[in-house]
């Protein structure tokens, strides 16, 4: 089980993939063996440590294992599993007549963050790091991955109370034809209560103590208005911005910045690099500039 | 005398038993079709819950399914059938 899990977010081209490098790299170095996941589709982490990259983390320094999931093939695993189990359990017509249906469900709303899940899922049961370090989507598609388990649990809540009314019916009725209350497991009712089980989950993961949401940001106008919106948008989720991440800050250059939400958070800051930060050897020597 | 008497008790017993089946049969499909219309309420271009949860409790559905296009069916002639659940003509 992981001791602790970050999750880097922010705006796009704020640097989330380089800041999360950084704090991966750092946390090896300093002897806790790191997981980093990137959920990102722009897959920038392959880039950043110029090796190729996959779903199997790869390891690419001491302590340090890095995976960047392909989140299509994710939405096309999951579609396959759901459509095999349906052919399996319905008879041939009616799994005819909506196998057109499942192929409409990889352009809909919500199959990206649902794919984003249980990728996730995949990485919090499959391996045993010490630390997870997540490298985030743009804000957008990240808030919508956070509010997922919250709604999904509104909706579960609502079926769920629906299907022990119909069960409560069934009884009625078998106790009326048969003298007695037995009843088949109802597979609906049995699969509810799992789906809530798993979207509990991931709410008590995103709520954790052990677990950061870092909101990365750089010190200009627009970042740091759309900063102040995403710490809104997590707090109405349920959720905490751990801390506050000013990424390309110039060292030379005073700064301070206004907006109250920003100034209430924890801070971490990172200094502007002249050179781009690719290649292990110089995020090492970023990280031995900075870390003095 | 008292046998004969028995019999038509229990004749009356047994129809109406049968009824409040029908009737709680009814009722139970009823919420059946309300369930599965929430579930895949897409189908019909209801706002529906995010596909996912479709996906995950379509195959367990079948029998739901079933019903919500029997329904679907008999929006078609709403009467005849009210007519012939409550038993009349």
């Amino acid at each position: 089980m992981y001791q602790n899990i970050q999750f880097y977010i922010g705006k796009g081209g704020v640097g989330k993939s380089t800041v999360s490098a950084l704090e991966a790299l750092r946390a090896a170095k300093s002897g806790i063996s790191a997981l980093l996941v990137s959920l990102d589709p722009a897959h920038n982490q392959q880039d950043i440590f110029e090796c190729e990259l996959g779903d199997k983390p790869v390891k690419v320094t001491d302590n340090l294992l890095v995976a960047e999931p392909n989140i299509d093939n994710w939405i096309k695993k999951y579609l396959k599993e759901a459509e095999e189990k349906l052919h399996a359990n319905y008879s041939y017509q009616q799994a005819f007549g909506n196998k057109n249906y499942f192929k409409l469900f990889r352009y809909s709303p919500s199959v990206e963050e649902y794919a984003m899940l249980m990728a996730l899922e995949h990485y919090l049961t499959t391996y045993t790091e010490n630390l997870l370090i997540v490298d985030m989507p743009p804000t957008a598609l990240s808030l919508r991955f956070f509010a997922l388990p919250g709604i999904s649990l509104k909706w579960l809540e609502q079926l769920l109370e629906l299907r022990r009314a119909i069960n409560k019916k069934k009884e009625i009725i078998s106790q009326l034809k048969f003298g007695k209350k037995e009843l088949e497991t109802d597979k609906v009712l049995t699969q509810l209560a799992k789906l809530m089980d798993t979207y509990h989950g991931f709410q008590t993961i995103f709520s954790s103590k052990t677990t950061e949401i870092n909101l990365v940001t750089n010190p200009e106008k627009l970042s740091l208005n759309e900063a102040e919106r995403t710490i809104k948008k997590i707090t109405d989720i349920g959720l905490n911005i751990s801390y506050l991440v000013l990424n390309k800050l110039e060292v030379y250059k005073e700064f301070s910045f206004e907006n109250k939400l920003l100034i209430q958070k924890k801070l971490k800051t990172f200094y502007y690099s002249n050179s781009p930060l690719l290649g292990l050897g110089k995020l090492n020597e970023y990280l031995a500039k900075i870390d003095v | 005398m008292l046998k004969k008497l028995k019999n038509i008790i229990n004749f009356i017993s047994t129809a109406n038993k049968e009824k409040a089946i029908e009737a709680f049969k009814w009722d139970e499909e009823e919420l059946r079709n309300t369930f599965a219309l929430l579930v895949c309420g897409s189908f019909l271009g209801h706002p529906s819950p995010s596909l996912h949860i479709t996906a995950e409790l379509m195959p367990e559905m079948e029998e739901d399914l079933r019903i919500m296009f029997e329904r679907m069916d008999l929006s078609r002639n709403p009467l005849s059938e009210l007519f012939s659940e409550f038993d009349i003509g």
